[in-house]
């Protein structure tokens, strides 16, 4: 072996070229590079100050270990985070080529198999796919290191020298200081199979062939071995807990509590097929095609025990899809980990006998072979297949982000910092909505904090911890459970100091607006600033979990340490090994080349039977997936696609399952589509499907289509009808009825009572000016009472504006028991209006729910659902409520153009119409519906989201089942408690509407015999999506 | 913790010490013989303190004033001690407590008033609120205000305030004093609703302009009206309720967007809704005309203030009667077509609802359809409806007819 090995430098060359432009484009867009970068921007700014408050209310970067983010934190100093980012990238590329490299090297003595290796390392899927897609740099960084190290942790314990004790702790320091799971699984699945080899090695120099290779040789050898192996793994685990012992105290004093997140590396790659792409076939790409080769050679003697930790890496890989998983790792450890890992480090285990495959392949005894067996054509044909199929997979993996992004496009994030910085926003918190991963990079922008994060074992407060969710950015994509937790923190948004949220997705918009929020403004990047009312700002001093100041200084000081060691230990070995300063003698591991001579016949035959399995197994895929898409060819099916299409909005797809015959142009069928709005059409995603048919017959049928969507308000379950006809083999949906309705003014005025509040008239840094703060609009409540209905308590009442000014209410409650103890308290929800004009007033319920997690960690029910509402478990039995009332002036969402135009009260239920007398759209009408007893006294609040919108000076039907409050029960009622801007209400009653007129709200009542309750009220509260 | 305190407690004795032994070592006396300070001054003069002394010693002044305790130290002057307290010193008005202290021991002691420079009053802070009330004279705002000198010093007691006003295009103006520094007053509102504006003057210097909304009181019963273009129940045409000009019980018009809530009750005892915030004191509330004949009772309501009367209002059908086919063996029924009140066809929109019953009186389906050029159609296609006999109940714009038909034949009862 002499000179350069030119495969390494190609294999560099390419690497760097190849990786290093495109991280350009693909990092920023990834799912963890920007999180990382947010710590960076911590250590950049507070290096030793382990607290940041940015983040779920204040959490420690003691989580995480430190390292990749202190060097980009470095690093930043000279060129800012993004330049730190990209330069350790770079330098993550270059160390895991090369630790590629050595790591053949190491496994098969070959430098030109070591070569292979290093060019198919650059070319693997799965390192692109952690890199490109993931952006895990710190897993990248120490799985290369853990990889430099290998070599010598080989030498150490072949030849005994010190010299290699000392650089492979030193290796094994760093990857510990870069990435905490990979040494400690590392040591399990890359370190136990080294050394098991190390003996296996020092056996076969006893020996003269593996044959007479037995198990006493082995023993005896690892009797010898076993102090070396002893004292290195002995420092090792010292450093293992040393290099980063705050973050093993932090684990050990702040349990991850969080309940477990669902994964898709968890699921069952055989149901969630996308996960199965992504976790499965991706990282294994090509190597699956080669699996038969791989284990034979991995179960050869001397890798014997690389062949049983490939195997074990291999099935904890494969997730959910077969129960071993979750035997072998435990409950706990498999819901906790994310098993991608595991296929990632088998993957990288296969590179060298993928490189030695490569090596026979193209210039060894498997060319030979095929050659001589199949033919040189038949040779070059599978050589073309393979290195297309790796071609494939480098492009496919490439393109993924590509074709479907995993993150929205990217926000251009200045006018968000420039509106944090204004004004003080900052003094209070804010929450991105929709925002993916670069909520990271706009909490690095800014010093103001927000009550979500992207780092969710740190996460400190019990509404997110007991919550499955990502962040509460996303929190669509978990469904009702992930609005749940949402609601929690809209609905009591003071608890957090939340004021102002950045929306970049209308999906959200509903439920802001029902929870009380109003709009802002629009920021230059399209992004909606919703803000709330009556939110204190952030106290001066705000809480923080202390560490002591070694821990402090440890942190910051040790992995930094741990590189300059490494590298000046290191150095000179590297120096005399690239430039050939110096001749060394040739590595032990060398001797244990092999020469590649005779491969067995029968691998061959195996292989391709294992192949063209796999092929079959692609193809039966691909059939499974195209006859899923052949929509016509039962009633169940065109319906399900049907309403797929509507889902996604893909209204081409659904005018074409119409019936031909009964033509609907698509023209006119995409304008009615475009014209209707409503929770379901606009805000709504599909969540399950029962299709019933009730009538078929040969060319007919009648379909019940019961649907579940899940809105940001509640689940909705709404029932369809449809007819069928089957024409020429194919199904088509019949259409339904077009409303004909046309308004009867073509152009029509409207006169309203506009708002406007200046704010700060003066500007000024210091606080507003006296004579800019507007007085609080009086309210006075009118009724107010504690019941209890269905096991739960609840505070309802009415309550007025009796001030000249548009004022937006704020409710609070609290229960008390008899003892004068605080058992509870929460905010309205939307069982009220949130913003009265002069004199108008509501009806409100406040339901007690977020409380019953805060207090009782243990009962924290496992999932959330609006409908299915879980009540507080108080401890005591509450008997007394404080009602506190804040108006504040508002000027937006006054709309009161809906109207009720037409009621027939049934036993069971109230049908109507609503109309539209405005010129606004109303998005989503909302009806309070209030009951009364004999006396006109409020017994129970109810309310329902109408699913259609009402277009304007057009009429929406709705209707309405009543409800049977027979167990209402009343517990206190009194208004003695309750105040109105921090004064009395009584006092306020007393002084602005001495003389009020009570028959006025009785008059109001729709008389109405039920189930014990005489009357009823309906009051209207409408949604404008698109305010004109 | 004991060793702590241990040493803290010889560190203090060794210090005290040390105290006794310059006393003892280097006894100093003196005795003032004459003096002569200034007993006031105003603000931001200089005050002059010369002591003559017998005796030797190191004396100084000391001064405790607002800020906090001040050492003077001489400058002999033919053989007389003056202190010279700067007059950046005094800028701050109040009593000046002075002692001439020797030795540690106090010789001397008096005081110095320093009084505002009320000549150069610059300032007055004033607030005012609230920053709205009611009109009808029970609702005030507060006016609070703190003149101050050249030095924000607040003036003495007593010094001369006037308060002006303008209000209900008038003005007026109140004397006052000051008391502790500062002065307040109540500005009651008047019966008009509008704007009150507040300035209060002290030795020539002028308050900025502050300003209280007076906000009408309490509405009180009111009228309405409705505008319709006919008295036909189409459906299609828009109603409106007007109330006349709201006002209180002194005149005022009520604040712009008071929320008025029209009450219509028709003759089926359902009670619709429709609301209007004020402009101007008119609101106007819109509902459709209903969709058959009905009979309408209307009143507005300014919930707890005020009501208005009871309006009254018919509507006649716009149909009188419509047209049922039925074609391709009864399986397509043609509605129509359907002319309104002067024989027009009904404007499009028109609700018309088909309800199928089999022969054993079950509700079998409810199609609904509009109308659109005045007329509709329903089609019972066979794959859906097998042949027999069925019950149609037909309904639109109040008016229902039956049908007893036989599906897949002519036959028609």
């Amino acid at each position: 072996m002499k000179g350069t090995n030119v495969l390494l430098v190609v294999a560099l060359f390419i690497g760097l070229a190849f990786h290093g432009s495109s991280i350009f484009f693909t990092l920023e867009y990834t799912y963890d590079a920007l999180i990382h970068l947010f710590f960076a921007d911590h250590y950049a700014n507070s290096w030793f100050e382990p607290w940041d408050y940015r983040w779920y209310t204040g959490f420690t970067v003691q989580g995480y270990p430190p390292l990749v983010h202190q060097l980009i934190g470095i690093l930043s100093y000279i060129g800012g985070l993004k330049f730190g980012l990209f330069t350790v990238g770079l330098l993550a590329i270059l160390l895991y080529v090369t630790g590629a490299y050595r790591f053949g090297l190491l496994m098969t003595g070959d430098k030109k198999v070591a070569g292979y290796t290093a060019i198919l390392a650059v070319f693997s899927s799965t390192f692109i796919e952690t890199l490109h897609i993931f952006g895990q740099l710190p897993s990248i960084s120490a799985l290369s290191i853990l990889m430099h190290s290998l070599t010598e942790i080989y030498l150490w314990l072949k030849t005994g020298k010190r010299v290699y004790l000392f650089t492979s702790l030193s290796l094994i320091a760093v990857t510990v200081t870069s990435h905490h799971v990979t040494p400690i699984f590392g040591m399990v699945f890359f370190i136990f199979p080294l050394i098991g080899m190390v003996v296996m090695d020092v056996s076969r120099d006893k020996v003269n062939s593996y044959k007479e290779l037995r198990f006493k040789v082995f023993w005896n050898s690892f009797r010898q071995l076993f102090w070396r192996i002893v004292s290195f793994g002995f420092f090792s685990l010292i450093l293992i807990v040393t290099c980063i012992l705050p973050y093993w105290i932090n684990s050990k004093k702040n349990p991850i509590t969080q309940v477990p997140i669902p994964h898709g590396s968890r699921d069952n790659f055989l149901e969630v097929t996308s996960s199965g792409l992504v976790f499965f076939m991706i990282p294994w790409g090509i190597l699956l095609f080669l699996i038969p080769y791989l284990f034979y050679r991995f179960y050869s003697k001397r890798y014997l025990f690389f062949g049983l930790s490939m195997t074990m890496l291999t099935i904890l890989g494969t997730g959910g899809t077969t129960p071993v998983p979750l035997m072998l790792l435990g409950e706990t450890a498999f819901n906790i980990l994310t098993l991608d890992r595991f296929t990632l480090w088998a993957t990288i285990m296969a590179l060298p006998i993928f490189g030695e495959f490569a090596f026979r392949m193209v210039e060894g005894d498997i060319k030979e072979k095929i050659q001589r067996r199949l033919g040189s054509v038949y040779h070059r044909i599978l050589g073309g297949f393979i290195a297309g199929g790796v071609l494939f997979m480098v492009i496919f993996t490439m393109s993924l982000g590509y074709f479907r992004p995993s993150q929205p496009a990217k926000i251009k994030m200045l006018p968000i910092v420039n509106f944090l910085n204004q004004d003080q926003h900052d003094r209070w918190r804010y929450l991105p909505l929709g925002f993916g991963d670069q909520m990271a990079w706009l909490s690095a922008q800014t010093k103001a904090m927000t009550v979500d994060g992207n780092y969710h074992s740190a996460r400190r407060l019990p509404e997110l911890t007991t919550r499955a969710i990502e962040r509460l950015e996303n929190s669509k994509f978990r469904g009702v459970e992930g609005i749940g937790s949402l609601q929690q923190f809209l609905t009591v948004p003071e608890k957090y100091n939340l004021k102002y949220i950045f929306s970049n997705d209308k999906f959200y918009d509903p439920l802001l607006y029902f929870c009380g929020w109003q709009r802002l403004q629009q920021l230059e990047n399209g992004i909606m600033v919703w803000e709330k009312l009556n939110v204190p700002p952030m106290p001066a001093i705000l809480p923080k979990d202390d560490v002591p100041k070694w821990s402090k200084i440890m942190w910051g000081v040790i992995p930094i340490l741990t590189v300059l060691v490494a590298f000046f230990i290191n150095v000179q070995m590297l120096w005399y090994r690239v430039l050939k300063s110096k001749k060394l003698p040739l590595p032990d591991y060398f001797k244990y080349r092999v020469t590649y001579k005779g491969f067995p016949g029968f691998m061959i035959v195996i292989n391709h039977i294992w192949a063209v399995i796999v092929l079959i197994c692609l193809a039966f895929g691909m059939y499974k997936f195209y006859i899923h898409n052949a929509s016509q060819r039962s009633p169940e099916n065109v319906l399900t696609a049907y309403y797929n299409a509507l889902d996604f909005k893909e209204f081409e797809t659904a005018h074409s399952f119409l019936d031909k015959e009964k033509e609907v142009p698509i023209a006119q069928y995409m304008l009615e589509v475009s014209v209707t709005d409503g929770i379901l059409s606009s805000y709504a995603k599909l969540d399950a499907m029962d299709i019933t048919i009730s009538e078929e017959t040969e060319f007919g049928a009648k379909a019940i289509v019961d649907t579940d969507w899940v809105t940001p308000l509640e689940r909705v379950k709404k029932i369809y009808h449809h007819d069928l006809v089957k024409r020429n083999g194919n199904w088509f949906i019949m259409p339904s009825y077009l409303d004909t309705d046309i308004p009867p003014d073509q152009l029509f005025s409207s006169n309203d009572t506009k708002f406007y509040n200046h704010g700060r008239r003066r500007i000024t840094t210091q606080q507003t000016y006296h004579e800019d703060v507007l007085k609080q609009p009086v309210l006075e409540v009118l009724t107010a009472k504690l019941v209890k209905y269905n096991g739960q308590y609840s505070v309802i009442g009415e309550i007025q504006n009796v001030d000249n000014i548009p004022s937006d209410v704020v409710i609070k409650a609290t229960l008390y028991n008899d003892a004068n103890k605080e058992l509870a308290n929460y905010d309205a929800k939307y069982h009220m209006k949130h913003k009265l004009m002069p004199m108008e007033s509501t009806s409100f319920k406040i339901n007690f729910e977020g409380i019953a997690w805060s207090q009782t960690k243990d009962t924290i029910p496992p999932t959330f659902n609006p409908d299915e509402f879980t009540p507080v478990e108080l401890e005591e039995q509450p008997t007394k409520f404080n009602l506190q009332c804040a108006g504040n002036v508002a000027n937006t969402d006054l709309y009161k153009g809906l109207t009720v135009q037409s009621l027939h009260i049934g036993e069971q239920q109230i049908d109507g119409e609503l109309y539209n007398s405005g010129i606004q759209e109303v998005t989503i009408p909302l009806l309070l519906i209030s009951y009364y007893d004999e006396n006109k006294e409020l017994i129970w609040v109810d309310h329902q989201f109408v699913k259609d919108g009402v277009r304007v000076q057009r009429k929406q039907p709705f209707q309405y089942n009543l409800l049977n409050v027979d167990d209402v029960s009343t517990i206190n009622s009194s208004l003695k408690n309750c105040f109105v801007n921090g004064l009395p209400n009584e006092s306020i009653a007393e002084k602005v509407i001495p003389d009020r007129n009570q028959t006025h709200q009785w008059d109001q009542l729709q008389p109405l015999k039920g189930n014990s309750f005489d009357f009823v009220k309906l009051e209207l509260n409408s949604y404008i999506g698109n305010p004109k | 913790m004991l060793g702590r305190h241990f040493y803290i407690i010889l560190f203090f004795l060794i210090l005290s010490c040390r105290g006794e032994e310059i006393k003892t070592v280097v006894p100093k006396d003196i005795n003032v013989v004459g003096h002569e300070q200034p007993t006031s001054i105003v603000a931001g003069e200089i005050a002059q303190f010369s002591f003559e002394v017998k005796g030797k010693g190191n004396p100084y002044l000391l001064l405790h004033q607002g800020l906090g305790p001040m050492i003077l130290q001489p400058r002999l002057d033919n053989n007389k001690l003056v202190f010279t307290l700067e007059k950046m010193y005094t800028r701050q008005a109040g009593l000046y407590e002075w002692e001439l202290i020797n030795n540690s021991q106090v010789v001397l002691s008096g005081n110095l008033k320093v009084l505002p420079k009320q000549e150069l009053t610059t300032k007055i802070e004033t607030y005012f609120g609230p920053r709205s009330i009611r009109a009808g004279g029970d609702d005030f705002s507060m006016l609070f205000m703190v003149p101050t000198d050249v030095y924000d010093n607040p003036l003495p007691d007593g010094t001369s305030v006037i308060i002006k006003r303008q209000m209900d295009n008038a003005q007026d103006s109140i004397q006052g004093e000051l008391k502790n520094g500062y002065l307040w007053h109540n500005l009651f509102s008047s019966n008009y609703a509008g704007r009150m504006l507040v300035s209060a003057t002290v030795n020539q210097i002028s308050s900025k302009e502050l300003t209280s909304m007076i906000a009408p009181s309490n509405s009180v019963n009111f009228q309405i009206d409705y505008k319709r273009v006919h008295d036909y129940a189409d459906g299609n045409q828009v109603i409106e309720f007007i109330t006349d000009e709201i006002q209180d019980r002194f005149g005022n018009t009520v604040a712009d967007g008071t929320l008025v809530n029209f009450q219509v009750t028709d003759q089926d005892g359902a009670r619709l809704l429709t609301a209007g915030s004020t402009l101007a004191g008119i609101a106007t509330g819109k509902l459709l005309h209903p969709t058959k004949a009905s009979n309408w009772k209307v009143t507005a309501y300014v919930t707890g203030e005020s009501k208005s009367n009871e309006t009254q209002l018919q509507f006649k059908p716009a149909v009188k009667d419509y047209e049922v086919s039925f074609l391709h063996d009864n399986r397509l029924i043609e509605v129509g077509p359907i002319h309104g009140f002067m024989e027009q066809l009904v404007p499009d929109g028109l609700l018309i609802t088909l309800k199928l019953f089999n022969d054993k009186g079950e509700l079998v389906d409810t199609k609904l359809t509009n109308s659109s050029k005045g007329k509709a159609s329903f089609e019972l296609e066979e794959l859906f409806y097998e042949n027999g006999l069925y019950t149609l109940q037909i309904e639109t714009a109040g008016l229902q007819k039956e049908f007893k038909v036989a599906l897949g034949t002519n036959e028609l009862e």
